[in-house]
């Protein structure tokens, strides 16, 4: 999701190119990048759709997120954010109630195995203090009542263009490879306040496994495991091809039915999406609501009726 | 048989029915069409093998001279589930093609023959890949390029939309790309055009471009055959395939909704042919004029070549030099010609400035100045794989290497016949120094020019003012399309014509006119202009400028709202000779296999400043509809509840007080 | 302080009898505000209520632990045994149920010797002439080595159970590869075939295949018989470049320089930035089945175990993703015999995306199709019973997360899918248990 049109940018003096520092050693837009939402489609709710999977049925497929509870995630975000929120297009923000809600969707719908939260904003560690669901690894950049800053000024576009803590982790990341074995810990072991001019949080406690155990392949460079097909020893001679001539295949005796698979989709529709923006307060709101009408009523009742007596 | 519930009906057709035999009693000619009687013969399983059960099939089957024949069969009630299933079902006819040969030979006329129910799989395409580089040089020191891709699915149609509610055809393409392959199937697509581009096209200084579709932003246009099932019908479809090609080309396509959808038939008439089937074909046009393009564009859209960038003349399109260019714009451009088949044209088209790159401030060119890259190798599969280069005739001009041919105005190079790495350099060598040409209109590159204008500076009311200027010395016509969001709303009473100063409302036939349906559908205006010879042609127009409704603004509301560009199609008596001059880059021997196109003409496209309301309102509301209340309501009841009396002040308590 | 007077009744300035200063009509003025407060309590009250429809909770509680089970029926015919049939038949239904109870497969087995005319069912023949067991339809023909003929024993009942046992409740090792490498369920799949040249421009490229013919030849037999499960969408692609992300390691094969995929790359080998593989029209789950052809730089290409040395194999398959060969040196046009072997394979490899069980060591089929119905039941069974398990589980995950989010509206819509989703199991439910007693 990319809301700003950077690479194309009448202003950007180099076409095409977006680099994470003055020196533009590496172009973070390449030859073949794919955005998959753009300009105004990057919405709250459309990156809740995303997570959560409640979409129309005409979204195609490379607009969706399509995981299981086989799938590693890794959601990184970044852009102007404050206590638990986080800004999208300047006129809407994300709380990190919604992102929360939005996780133990995900969670409860089978959608991940594992969450990677990265988030590069300021006061950016309170984004995930609300996570409750399961399995997730969070990592902010810095803490509540701190700023995060970037990282330096690339005069010939005149604008700053990486975040410190996101320059930090860029140059981690640039070292590691798809077959590498580098852990989490070894990333989080690299923070360092005098760098990043802010205080890095990691929250681990949801976290099922040992950081240590955690690769950073785990959560990038799309590694699948492979499993070699034994080579075939019998092979049937091409000459005898089997009889399909027949379509018309036995059903089989046995009654078999798959049931309905059910899926989360079919069950949840749109209506489910939740906005709220407070969730803590939504109990209390909700009795505070009920408690006010009854005080209303009865003031009301006790106020004419004290006028009457009068 | 309980699992006749869990499976789809094909399937458990063909899971019953062991033989069938069609034979065809009689057919009585009825134009194109025929209506057969047949007698179906189906043994079902269920009911023992030889028990046969007659179906007669009285539906009307059309009989098209290629294309899908197909018929819709009704069996007769059957006893038991079967019964019900089969008759449901309406399965389409799997007629033996020995019962059809005889038919075939009454006929006379050849046809082919689809049968579908296991698969007829697209037997027998042969797919053809073409590509093409034009470049020439314009007059102003820039260069225009221009890719051209087609893929040719020899003997496919496109589907018909009666057929979507069964099975399709298994797909297998070698050439022809597959992404779009299936999005053109899944939604019955017969004529599809694609275009995103950046930049206004400057018809004044670089003429007629070679694509036509130069319309700012993103154009979506597609021929659609429209059909009666409600799941599938053709609104659906078009929602589908937008939201499909958005998803394949990463663009915001998804946004051309309803309320930016069209159906300009006069002005994007089918480039192709229309199969005849039984249902009409409809257009559905669509135009994004805020939209971007970026690399994540170009990647889909090389990933559809055969070669993708890695070999061939696509290895050019390098990004960071084509994001560069003075304009740029891609396009995707299906269709279907009769008896050769499904094409599938992909286009890239640049205006690079040379003079920008070159540091001596020449506009000698070659490709490693423009791209920043060579032809290092040829791809393997193209049938024709050719660079021209317009030689423009007045300057002393040297090309390097040499050409495979050349004709007066082109330089032609065949790629697979080049030395490699081949790199096409063109210099002045006279010149030392190009000199940008202060008259840019010295003599007109087209018939006719266009200006459009957004006049008034409220932000309620404005006027458009569309001046056409007709460059030649006789009288033409030229079509003229307004398709507007309802943010501009035409008034259309007010509608004036003046050429060269005088009012001359004659000038004007409406030829239809949709209004809009605020927040639902745009205006559509078409209007055929006739323009006296070398005149100058003003119209205007009052519009009016709507209030949206809060969450109706972009994020970025100050900046405005960009409205499609207008598009003209001028009517040239004997157009003929200027088709094929140098503007069109087709080689003449490919000239017949393609019907040229309209040449259209795009109008910039125009930025409406809506009101824009302070995003804090409803706060500001809040705070002062509930100051309001709480005052009017405080006072007015203190009034009403405020029980006056009358008080006798006692004279001897008051007395002493001024005393005191 | 307050102005007690006598009021003035001998003067009309008395503001008591102003029209407005009635005691009637200001117990109606205000009155009035509060009514039309209250008026507002119920709409304000509407307006700001999140419409919640009850679930049925209960029902959906009452599915936990509720497992689908299924009575099979199997008709032992030991004519040619001298042992008494029923004996047999109730020995083996013990050893059967007592192995099966464990494996949690639902599985009710009985074994019965009564001499039906016409058995739907399974059938188990026992033979006396020693040579292989072989499965044919949905009947087993188990040889008995000779000297136990007289004598049924206790030996001869456990091996029939796990003959048995392994045909209708295939234990993990039998699935075809890894219980991981099975897809999930779905009712339809696309097949996505891929021949994918490394770079067709430097030679070495196979240019097209024939295809349909051979899916139609080496897979159609397989996909028929798995029509009861799925439906299969097929579509096939010929890619001319196809880099691969990494560079082959360099190994000496044969006293010649080769090249190998050491089994690190193997997990990357999927270039999925530049291959276009996946199709982007629907979300049925895509298998991969991809033909790989390296270029002459990095031909040819073998697959290296852990120690780097080359393996006999040139396919692999990715879990849940689909298969991949590596074709060394293709003709130019792949015709449907050359593709004989690399389809020998794609079936294989489809049997094990697919959860296709394999038979037993000891036992083989003589039916000329891919697998035998045995493996079949056994695979529908198994997809059963993991989407009725699938099933309640979203459905309690349903339960949960309403109660969870409170300010989730739940509507008529979500109200009626779950009703139907709980519907739909209590009738796969019942009927299985209408089956058993059909017989």
């Amino acid at each position: 999701m990319l809301a700003d049109d950077a690479a194309c940018n009448s202003r950007n003096k180099f076409p095409g190119c977006v680099y994470p520092n003055a020196g533009r050693g590496i172009d973070l837009y390449g030859d073949n990048i794919e955005v998959d939402y753009r300009g105004y489609e990057v919405t709250v709710e459309n990156f809740i759709r995303v997570l959560t999977g409640r979409m129309e049925p005409s979204v195609p497929r490379s607009k969706r997120l399509l995981t299981d509870d086989r799938s590693n995630i890794f959601v990184y975000m970044t852009g102007h954010g404050g206590n638990e929120f986080l800004k999208f297009q300047d006129n809407e923000e994300i709380s990190a109630f919604d992102i929360a809600d939005a996780f133990e969707q995900m969670w409860q719908k089978k959608r991940y195995n594992e969450i990677f939260f990265m988030i590069d904003t300021c006061q950016a560690n309170t984004m995930y203090s609300k996570f409750y669901s399961p399995n997730i690894l969070a990592t902010g950049s810095s803490r509540i009542h701190e700023n995060s800053y970037s990282y330096e000024n690339d005069n010939d576009i005149g604008v700053a263009v990486i975040d410190s803590y996101t320059h930090h982790v860029l140059q981690f990341m640039e070292g590691i490879n798809k077959t590498s074995q580098a852990s989490m810990q070894e990333l989080f072991d690299t923070y360092d306040f005098d760098k990043i001019h802010s205080h890095p949080g990691v929250r681990s406690d949801l976290f099922g496994r040992d950081l240590k155990q955690a690769l950073i392949t785990d959560f990038f460079g799309g590694v699948s495991r492979a499993e070699v097909t034994p080579p075939l020893f019998h092979v049937e001679s091409p000459q005898s091809p089997p009889q399909f001539d027949d379509p018309h295949q036995e059903v089989p005796a046995e009654p078999v039915h798959p049931p309905d698979q059910t899926t989360p989709e079919l069950l949840t529709p749109y209506e489910l999406f939740v906005s709220q923006k407070q969730l803590s307060d939504r109990d209390a709101r909700r009795s505070l609501r009920a408690w006010l009408a009854i005080g209303i009523l009865v003031g009301l009742v006790g106020f004419v009726g004290s006028k009457r007596t009068r | 048989m309980p699992q006749s519930a869990l499976m789809p009906p094909s399937k458990w057709y063909s899971h019953l029915v062991l033989r069938e035999k069609v034979s065809i009693d009689d057919y009585t000619p009825y134009g194109t069409r025929a209506i057969f009687r047949c007698r179906v013969e189906l043994d079902f399983e269920g009911f023992g093998r030889d028990a046969s059960h007659i179906a007669n099939a009285n539906k009307y089957m059309k009989l098209p001279k290629t294309g899908l024949w197909q018929a819709r069969l009704e069996y007769p009630k059957l006893p038991g589930i079967a019964a019900k299933q089969a008759h449901r079902d309406q399965t389409q006819v799997i007629a033996t093609s020995k019962s059809l040969h005889t038919l075939q030979m009454h006929w006379g006329v050849p046809f082919y023959l689809f049968l579908s129910l296991y698969g007829s799989l697209v037997l027998g395409q042969n797919e053809e890949f073409h590509e093409e580089l034009t470049l020439r040089p314009l007059r102003d020191g820039r260069l225009a390029s221009r890719f051209s891709f087609t893929t040719l699915l020899q003997g496919a149609t496109p589907r018909d939309p009666e057929t979507l509610s069964m099975e399709d055809d298994a797909q297998h393409y070698t050439l022809f790309p597959l992404a779009l392959g299936q999005i053109l199937r899944e939604y019955a697509v017969t004529e599809m055009h694609l275009t995103l581009n950046a930049g206004r096209w400057s018809y004044d200084r670089w003429g007629y471009p070679d694509e036509h579709g130069v319309g700012t932003g993103a154009e979506l246009w597609a021929w659609m055959g429209d059909n009666n099932i409600t799941s599938h019908n053709i609104d659906q479809r078009w929602k589908g395939l937008r939201n499909a090609l958005a998803g394949l080309f990463c663009a915001s396509l998804g946004s051309l909704d309803d309320q930016r959808t069209t159906s300009p038939e006069l002005t994007f008439s089918p480039e192709g042919s229309l199969p005849r089937w039984r249902s009409s074909h409809q257009l559905r046009h669509g135009t994004l004029p805020s939209e971007n393009v970026c690399t994540e564009n170009l990647t889909p859209f090389l990933k559809l070549l055969p070669c993708k960038s890695l070999s061939g003349i696509a290895g050019l399109l390098n990004p960071h030099r084509l994001f560069d260019a003075d304009w740029h714009g891609l396009g995707v451009h299906v269709r279907y010609l009769h008896r050769k088949g499904v094409e599938v044209r992909l286009s890239f088209q640049a205006v690079t400035d040379p003079v920008r790159y070159s540091l001596t401030g020449k506009r000698d060119w070659s490709l490693r100045s423009v791209f920043d890259r060579t032809i290092d190798r040829t791809c393997p599969v193209a049938r024709s794989s050719e660079i021209r280069v317009a030689v423009p005739g007045e300057d002393s001009i040297t090309i390097t290497p040499d050409p495979s041919s050349l004709s007066p105005d082109y330089a032609t190079y065949r790629v697979s016949e080049t030395t490699k790495p081949l790199d096409i350099s063109m210099q002045w060598a006279e010149e030392a120094k190009f000199e940008y040409p202060h008259d840019i209109t010295p003599s007109p590159l087209t018939h006719i020019s266009v200006q459009r204008t957004l006049k008034g500076s409220s932000q309620s009311q404005g006027r458009l003012s569309v001046v056409i200027r007709n460059h030649l010395p006789i009288t033409i016509q030229t079509s003229y399309l307004e398709s507007m969001p309802w943010l501009l709303q035409f008034y259309l009473h007010s509608l004036k014509i003046y050429c060269d100063g005088a009012s001359r409302d004659d000038l004007i036939s409406i030829i239809s006119y949709i209004p809009p349906v605020p927040h639902s559908r745009p205006t559509l205006l078409q209007a055929l202009l006739t323009l006296p010879p070398r005149s100058t042609l003003h119209l205007t127009m009052d519009v009016i400028k709507p209030f949206l409704r809060y969450t109706e603004h972009p994020p970025d509301a100050q900046r405005g709202w960009e409205l499609p560009p207008a598009v003209f199609i001028p009517i040239i008596p004997g157009d003929k000779p200027l088709t094929h001059d140098k503007n069109t880059s087709l080689p003449a021997s490919r000239l017949d296999l393609l019907q040229l196109p309209p040449r259209k003409i795009y109008s910039p496209t125009l930025l409406v400043d809506l009101a824009t309301p302070d995003f804090s309102m409803p706060y500001n509301v809040i705070i002062m509809s509930c100051t309001l209340i709480a005052l009017i309501f405080g006072s007015v009841f203190n009034l009403l509840t405020r029980k006056f009396l009358l008080v006798r002040v006692n004279q001897d308590k008051v007395a002493p007080q001024p005393s005191s | 302080m307050s102005f007690e007077g006598e009021p003035n009744h001998g003067t009309n300035l008395d503001p008591s009898t102003l029209s407005f200063e009635s005691l009637w009509s200001r117990r109606r003025i205000i009155a009035s505000y509060w009514l039309v407060v209250l008026l507002a309590v119920p709409l304000w009250w509407k307006a700001t209520s999140i419409d919640r429809l009850s679930l049925p909770e209960n029902r959906v509680r009452g599915l936990s632990g509720k497992e689908i089970s299924f009575p099979l029926r199997i008709h032992l015919d030991s004519s040619a045994v001298s042992h008494s049939v029923s004996e047999i038949a109730d020995a083996v239904t013990k050893v059967l149920s007592d192995d099966l109870k464990e494996g949690g497969s639902g599985l009710a087995v009985s074994v019965t010797s009564s001499d039906l005319e016409e058995h739907k069912g399974y059938s188990v023949k026992l033979l006396q002439d020693g040579s292989k067991n072989v499965v044919r339809g949905r009947d087993l023909l188990l040889s008995t080595p000779n000297h136990e003929s007289e004598q049924f024993g206790q030996s001869s009942t456990r091996r029939l159970a796990d003959v048995m046992r392994a045909l209708v409740a295939p234990p993990q090792a039998l699935v075809s590869g890894s219980a991981q490498q099975a897809v999930k369920y779905a009712s339809r799949y696309r097949l996505a075939f891929t021949l994918l040249n490394q770079d067709s421009a430097s030679g070495n490229a196979a240019l097209s295949w024939d295809i349909q013919s051979s899916i139609h030849r080496y897979l159609k037999p397989t996909l028929e018989k798995l029509s009861v499960l799925h439906n299969f969408t097929i579509e096939s692609q010929v890619q001319l470049h196809a880099p691969l992300a990494f560079d082959p390691t360099i190994v000496t094969h044969n006293n010649s320089q080769s090249f190998g995929l050491t089994p690190e790359d193997l997990t990357v080998f999927v270039n999925s930035a530049e291959w276009t593989l996946s199709s982007s029209v629907s979300n049925d789950p895509v298998l991969h089945f991809v033909v790989f052809v390296p270029s002459l730089l990095n031909n040819p290409l073998y697959i290296l175990d852990k120690k780097n040395a080359v393996t006999n194999s040139n396919a692999f398959i990715l879990p849940q993703w689909g298969g991949i060969v590596v074709l060394n040196s293709p003709k130019e046009h792949l015709s449907i015999d050359d593709l004989h072997s690399t389809f020998g394979i794609f079936e294989s490899q489809l049997h094990a995306l697919l959860a296709v069980p394999t038979l037993p060591a000891d036992v083989t089929s003589d039916e000329i199709g891919p697998f035998t119905d045995w493996q079949l039941d056994a695979l529908v069974r198994r997809r059963t019973r993991e989407n009725f398990g699938d099933s309640r589980e979203t459905l309690e995950s349903i339960i949960l997360l309403v109660n969870q989010i409170s300010n989730m509206p739940v509507g008529q819509d979500v109200k009626g899918d779950v009703q139907d989703a709980l519907s739909a199991l209590d009738q796969a439910s019942l009927s299985f248990l209408r089956n058993l007693e059909s017989w």
